[in-house]
């Protein structure tokens, strides 16, 4: 089993194999790939997915994708009832016709009590250039996601996040615009982008509950001031990073703060080689979380 | 919290999906048959010419002459069936809900029977899965069990195999330290792991032996596996 995950122009991918005692990891590391021509999408993703099976040299694996999230769109609507013709309604008077021909949407609950839902449009070329490539390739593809989504996955797989009755999703990202992802009582409440600068940082934008992103920040802003030991709106944060903002994980993680936990994999699951994990350099494994969905681990 | 697949069909998402891609999946015409242009070659490297428009014409009249003298008969592709077989071998091992509960390799079809506890999770298995290749398949439920049946063609050698070949595949393949293996003359058994089993069918397939045998895959309720190959009756 492959699962892959795109930050840019970096994939990162886990090889893993189930055993008795769950998933057992073979290989894992990342390459860099360029988008040499925008038309040949579908030659891009063939030429990313055919380095990493000639690397990992697994046969034909069954893998997984997680998209970069600027790879999609994303929008929220209200949609009682989660009636289709509402939310047609609401494509076509927010959209444009042509985007609408060469994007493919999915409408994902958010909290109930919002009555909205979150809008997820991914390019049809995307989709069409994996399903091509399944097949030039002999492969199969067992799913794909996007970024902070997967490795929210991954969480409550590898770390049972959904054994606490809100958890927060924290990825750290470049010059301190980070995405989160908070989830109460199993539903999505709110997901944002701040960007932690400043004595008040500032939102860059948000999905949801806004009441419930601002506690956020002001949660966030207060422990990085270290006026708090704990974050108080989720009972458990998890942490991680795609594009190697290291020394900021470090210095969250070096408070040592009562639930704030480093989302990686590699801390759960049993590896065939005896190697000593780097705790932070492989962090981005986090968004290789939509492979473990319905799995023991 | 709902789980993103963006394999599914697009709109209201309701539930999590197991929808896949496979390129097992989209083979409904055999191999050689003139290739559509989106499947047929690497996206890039899609050369035109008349050359290629040549080779393809005297293909699609060779197949055509083919086909007038053996319209009706199924081309048999031994790797593709045992490749769908090793699939489900490997996802019963992570799968929660569907299970490969047995696979009896016979003279001229291969049966194969999961199990699911949810009869949803047999239908979004039709749904998303064998269907477009049209392999015959029933779903029944036994004791609170749901399963589903596939029918898959398969050709097996007449001439048959010798057991003593089994023996020696045995010595040289790879096992875990967990097997049980046992013989007759004409019966071959083993007990072990999924890639136990796995790691035999496919070294079996390697040395010409799969389709010389009748041989049967059985997931145990213990969760371990076991393979018996039989030598055909002469």
């Amino acid at each position: 089993m492959l699962a892959i995950s795109q930050s840019g122009t970096t994939y990162h991918y886990l090889n893993w194999i189930p055993s008795e005692r769950g998933p057992l990891v073979t290989q894992h590391g990342s390459i860099q790939k360029v988008v040499e021509n925008p038309n040949h999408i579908d030659q891009y993703y063939y030429d990313v997915l055919d380095e990493i099976f000639l690397k990992v040299n697994n046969g034909n694996p069954i893998c997984t994708f997680s998209l970069d999230r600027n790879q999609v769109l994303f929008s929220t609507c209200f949609a009682e009832d989660n009636d289709p013709a509402l939310i047609d309604w609401h494509l076509k008077q927010s959209l444009d016709e042509k985007l609408n021909k060469v994007v493919d949407y999915y409408h994902y609950p958010m909290m109930q009590e919002s009555g909205k839902m979150l809008n997820i449009g991914i390019p049809k070329n995307i989709r069409q250039s994996f399903q091509a490539n399944m097949r030039l390739l002999k492969s199969k593809l067992n799913g794909i996601s996007v970024g902070i989504f997967s490795a929210e996955t991954g969480a409550r797989q590898w770390m049972q996040a959904d054994k606490h009755e809100s958890y927060l999703i924290w990825k750290i990202g470049k010059k301190k615009m980070d995405e989160l992802l908070l989830i109460r009582n199993g539903e999505m409440v709110t997901y944002f982008s701040f960007h932690r600068s400043g004595k008040k940082g500032k939102m860059m934008w948000q999905f949801g509950d806004s009441s419930a992103a601002n506690s956020i920040i002001q949660d966030i802003l207060s422990v990085q001031g270290e006026k708090s030991t704990k974050f108080s709106l989720a009972k458990q944060v998890f942490i991680y990073t795609s594009d190697g903002n290291i020394k900021e994980i470090k210095f969250f993680h070096q408070l040592n703060l009562e639930n704030l936990t480093l989302l990686n994999p590699l801390l759960v699951l049993e590896s065939t080689e005896d190697e000593k994990v780097h705790e932070y350099n492989t962090l981005p494994l986090a968004e290789t979380g939509n492979a473990f969905r319905g799995i023991d681990v | 919290m709902f789980d993103l697949n963006f394999i599914t069909e697009p709109g209201i998402q309701a539930e999590s999906s197991d929808a896949s891609w496979s390129y097992l999946h989209k083979r409904k015409e055999p191999e050689s048959e003139t290739p559509s242009e989106s499947t047929s070659t690497k996206p890039d490297r899609a050369k035109s010419g008349w050359k290629y428009y040549a080779v393809g014409a005297i293909t699609i009249i060779i197949l055509a002459g083919i086909g007038i003298f053996n319209q009706t008969k199924p081309i048999v592709r031994p790797d593709m069936v045992l490749n769908q077989v090793i699939d489900l071998i490997v996802e019963s091992g992570y799968m929660k809900d569907l299970q490969l509960a047995d696979a009896y390799f016979e003279s001229d079809n291969v049966r194969v029977t999961i199990s699911a506890g949810e009869l949803s999770s047999l239908h979004n298995f039709t749904r998303g899965y064998r269907k477009e290749d049209k392999i015959p398949y029933e779903i029944f439920r036994k004791n609170e069990t749901n399963y589903i049946s596939l029918k898959f063609p398969w050709e097996g050698d007449k001439k048959g195999g010798d057991i003593e070949e089994l023996k020696s595949l045995a010595g040289k393949t790879v096992f875990s330290n967990k097997i049980n293996i046992n013989f007759t003359d004409n019966e071959f058994e083993l007990h072990g792991r999924s890639s136990d089993i796995i790691s035999y069918l496919l070294q079996m397939a390697d040395n010409g032996l799969i389709q010389k045998f009748t041989l049967s895959v059985h997931h145990l309720e213990s969760g371990r596996f076991y393979l018996k190959v039989q030598a055909k009756k002469a």
